[in-house]
């Protein structure tokens, strides 16, 4: 279903929010879609890239990565809360694993902005903290883009 | 050279050599040959000289501790504490190596021989924990942390109703593991948490995290094993790290793991304040039931576990 690279942006958007969502918004982050712009940043920050706010949706595909933890591939509607050239924080509604590896689609508009060339990448968990009962706030990485692993798989074939 | 106890030696023939210092700081020098029977009047004789140490070179450490535990740690005739504590001592020095050593390789397999060793000892009927605290060692160094750590789980998983060897051993694996991502945080000459940096506090905080990216993705450890080393610093109502995950959301061997941590970590010495007293930590573990740590696990911890008193006869 989301094997997108022929089709529209905005077909991507509304397949997105077709997938079913699981999240229960904790009241502390009720107003949680209603920020928007670049986030400031800190002394002590150490991020390589400054971040934009991106409330929005996105979809979450599971990967198998550890042997001890089955994952079977299906796909999530997940919240987006922001994003660097680096990395992307997101909630999700169950917790995920640092070092887990997982596909992620982001068809808002304004990824293009952060990301102009592609809008479908492999992450890497960072982190993950409970903010509620079915609400995981979770960090990751960019580790490879769909365009780069096309090219990585021709290569080596 | 790995230092052991004169009075963990046991009297037999034994398949290392053996060193000793002749004078008090001088290079040990080589007392016994394998396979040349030691008795119990030599060794008698050794201490009246005031030699409280032997050495084994490095290269018999293997055979060393496979002997020790079968000569010792085996023996239905050797009391269980004395057993432990041959246990722990013959293991202690090639664990520091180990555990300060690049590769964890050496680690693993180290305590892949020892999860086992200890369960065998421990989870006994006639073993009563008051006893056995008195000949534990309460430092803050991590040997003896790690070790306290499997003990107590041990202990407390046979209460709870774990009989099942395997299982227990399982645990062992995973309770002597709870730490290992304290390896990769160099606290050199810093004992108290107060005279560590802001990155070293950092990394101290991110050890379950650390220790769990060096353990996920090898294929002999279970899923339970890694939540021991991810979660023993969760608490029950959500306040712990590093998610913050509440009640049945921890694993039953990280709620276990937590009380068995908390209650040697406060029973040791420790740079910025005194031990507790048995009973001191046992009321601080009543009074966070329910809060830091799981109110049933924490129970059966304070009355069944340190309640139980000797059947043998002395």
């Amino acid at each position: 279903m989301l094997e997108h690279e022929s089709v529209e942006k905005n077909e991507l958007a509304e397949i997105v929010n077709r997938l079913r969502c699981e999240i229960e918004l904790p009241p502390a982050l009720e107003d949680f879609f209603d920020f928007e712009g670049i986030l400031p940043t800190t002394a002590d920050e150490r991020r390589r890239f400054a971040r934009m706010d991106l409330r929005s949706f996105g979809a979450l595909e599971y990967r198998q990565t550890f042997p001890v933890l089955p994952r079977s591939s299906c796909w999530h509607r997940i919240y987006t809360k922001d994003l660097s050239r680096g990395g992307l924080c997101f909630l999700h509604s169950e917790q995920l694993f640092p070092m887990e590896q997982m596909h992620v689609i982001l068809p808002a508009e304004t990824v293009k902005t952060v990301l102009p060339r592609c809008e479908r990448m492999i992450i890497e968990i960072r982190r993950c903290q409970r903010r509620g009962p079915r609400c995981y706030e979770i960090g990751a990485c960019f580790i490879s883009s769909f365009r780069d692993l096309a090219a990585e798989i021709a290569s080596a074939s | 050279m790995i230092p052991i106890p004169v009075d963990a030696v046991p009297a037999s023939s034994l398949n290392f050599d053996l060193y000793f210092e002749r004078e008090r700081g001088a290079a040990p020098v080589l007392y016994r040959k394998r396979w040349h029977p030691l008795e119990q009047a030599d060794l008698e004789r050794l201490l009246k000289r005031g030699v409280q140490t032997l050495y084994v070179p490095s290269v018999d450490q293997e055979a060393f501790r496979e002997q020790m535990f079968e000569e010792v740690c085996q023996d239905e005739t050797v009391s269980p504490e004395r057993r432990y504590k041959v246990l722990r001592d013959v293991n202690r020095v090639v664990f520091d190596m180990a555990f300060r050593g690049r590769e964890s390789e050496d680690l693993m397999s180290l305590l892949s021989s020892l999860a086992p060793q200890l369960a065998f000892v421990i989870c006994r009927e006639d073993l009563v924990v008051r006893d056995l605290f008195s000949l534990m060692e309460h430092d803050s160094g991590i040997y003896t942390h790690c070790v306290n750590v499997a003990v107590y789980c041990l202990i407390l998983a046979a209460a709870l109703g774990m009989t099942d060897m395997a299982e227990l051993e399982e645990l062992a694996m995973g309770a002597l593991l709870h730490d290992i991502g304290k390896r990769h945080v160099q606290l050199a000459g810093t004992k108290q948490m107060s005279g560590l940096t802001r990155q070293q506090r950092e990394q101290l905080q991110r050890h379950p995290t650390v220790g769990f990216q060096e353990l996920v993705l090898r294929d002999q450890y279970t899923w339970a094993q890694l939540m021991v080393v991810y979660q023993h610093h969760e608490r029950i109502d959500g306040q712990g790290s590093p998610v913050g995950s509440v009640e049945h959301e921890i694993h039953p061997w990280a709620r276990i793991c937590a009380i068995a941590d908390v209650f040697h970590s406060i029973t040791s010495d420790n740079a910025v304040r005194a031990p507790l007293t048995i009973e001191q930590a046992l009321n601080v573990i009543d009074q966070q039931a329910g809060a830091s740590f799981d109110r049933e696990i924490a129970k059966c911890w304070n009355t069944k576990v340190w309640k139980k008193t000797s059947s043998r006869k002395s």
